[in-house]
């Protein structure tokens, strides 16, 4: 017997005998599966996002079938993908209540608010490790992205130092409400009108600090006023300073450089 | 006995398949930026790695030396490794559902991964006996996770860290890869002593 036949022998026979083993391995080893978790299956977006809460769209649709989750498991569908879970199941559609990020924060962390020239790596997690990051409101937007770089669509994008979500693309998924270190971000209904009403507008330290001198302590050296980067200082020789509670942007600096401490 | 010591040495640090063969690449990128992920893959390696060697080793000796087909042992061992994960998997769908749901979705990826059919190859060329090459595989799958692991140690920290821009993903990975393959290379020697230490 030559090589060429022989060789063609062996492999069509190793070839036949692994269909085989796998044919039968398939018949006898076959799993049978709801064929209601594949409707479900296929009605769900299939984006394996986990904004419900399980693993994947595969997980979800089991959890449906068992009847641990309701219909509208989905945060990410639409409403028809909902009624088209309630119709395999046989049950009553509540209505989905969509929900997208929505950032608390208006405030624009540009820089002459710096409390401290943060150098570090440019990452919201990471500049909150010092000090609870560089601005100085500490409880606002620090305006490194990280949210952004986390957003599977690509719903945020940076403007002004402040991120903004895009509420057509928004699938309300909440991995940037998870990611954000300030706590910012959070999921709102769809539905829900003005919500621009319910950003923090103040300056969030402007509720603790008044930014006021103390008229009979000053002694009128006027280093605040030569430093105010918003000259929001009025100031003459001989008398006290006097912050301008419209202009004054509340970076601290007038606190940090008052010989005598009087501003609070 | 030492042997076995002297190969389980070398194949998990000395030669190891990642590092020093450089054998199976895609899953070191793929699935090395998460420590759970990491885990699981390397795990169902090193499970499929032992089972497709002790499979090949039977068809080489059994089939191939036989009827003098020795060269055909790359394309019949992608065929025994393929049939057989396959058949491993459906196995495992059946009959243990809850190592099926933490291998199950690694398993199709290192069907024909070339880590697992490097495994098989060098053991059947090394010339090792039937419990040796079950060794062998073994350890060379247990050296794929530690490097996997590894890696993905590393990889959880990189994140937090300012890769030039141009380096970032798979770019900054095959660097650490080339600096741990420089690590490894430590070890080189170790198998040669166990084996001298033992003999003295």
């Amino acid at each position: 017997m030559t090589a060429i036949p022989s060789t063609f022998l062996f492999l069509t026979a190793l070839g036949t005998i692994a269909a085989v083993v796998l044919i039968v391995a398939a018949r006898f080893l076959s799993v049978p599966s709801d064929p209601k978790v594949d409707a479900v299956v296929a009605a769900l977006p299939g984006v394996n996002c986990g904004a419900c809460g399980y693993s994947g769209c595969a997980a979800a649709a089991e959890a449906v079938v068992k009847g641990v989750a309701t219909a509208n498991v989905c945060l990410v569908g639409s409403a028809e993908a909902s009624s088209a879970i309630a119709a395999i199941m046989g049950i009553e559609a509540a209505a989905v209540k969509k929900k997208r990020a929505f950032l608390q924060c208006s405030r624009p962390p540009c820089e002459p608010l710096a409390r401290f020239i943060y150098e570090g790596v440019s990452e919201c997690r990471a500049a909150v490790m010092l000090y609870g990051g560089p601005k100085t409101c500490t409880g606002g937007c620090i305006g490194m992205g990280t949210c952004l770089t986390v957003c599977p669509v690509d719903a945020i994008t940076m403007k002004n130092g402040l991120p903004e979500i895009n509420p057509e693309r928004c699938t309300g998924c909440g991995k940037c409400v998870e990611i954000c270190p300030k706590n910012i971000l959070t999921l709102i209904e769809d539905s829900i009108a003005a919500v621009e009403k319910r950003r923090c507008a103040e300056y969030c330290v402007s509720d603790t600090l008044k930014f006021e001198v103390d008229q009979e302590k000053c002694i009128s050296c006027g280093i605040c006023f030569k430093n105010c980067p918003a000259d929001a200082i009025r100031w003459e020789k001989g008398s006290a300073a006097f912050i301008d509670r419209e202009k004054c942007i509340g970076c601290y600096t007038c606190m940090r450089l008052c010989p005598v401490k009087v501003i609070g | 006995m030492i042997e076995a010591l002297v190969v389980i040495v070398s194949a998990v640090f000395v030669n190891n398949v990642l590092l020093a063969r450089y054998l199976g690449n895609c899953p070191f990128c793929g699935v090395s930026n998460r420590l759970s992920s990491a885990l699981g893959m390397g795990l169902a390696v090193l499970f499929v790695m032992t089972i497709a060697t002790a499979a090949t080793w039977i068809i080489h000796n059994m089939f191939l030396e036989p009827l003098n087909l020795t060269y055909l042992k790359t394309i019949v061992f992608i065929l025994v490794i393929a049939t057989l994960v396959q058949l491993v998997e459906l196995f495992l769908q059946k009959n243990a559902h809850a190592l099926y749901r933490s291998l199950g979705i690694y398993l199709p990826l290192i069907t024909t991964n070339c880590a697992v059919l490097g495994v098989a190859l060098l053991a059947v060329q090394s010339g090792y006996g039937f419990v040796m090459s079950i060794i062998y595989s073994a350890a060379s799958g247990a050296g794929f996770l530690l490097a996997l692991l590894c890696m993905a140690g590393i990889r959880e920290r990189l994140e937090f860290s300012s890769v030039p821009r141009p380096f970032r993903g798979n770019a900054v990975t095959l660097i650490i890869a080339g600096i741990m393959a420089l690590a490894f290379y430590g070890f080189s020697g170790v198998d040669w002593a166990v084996s001298t230490l033992a003999g003295h």
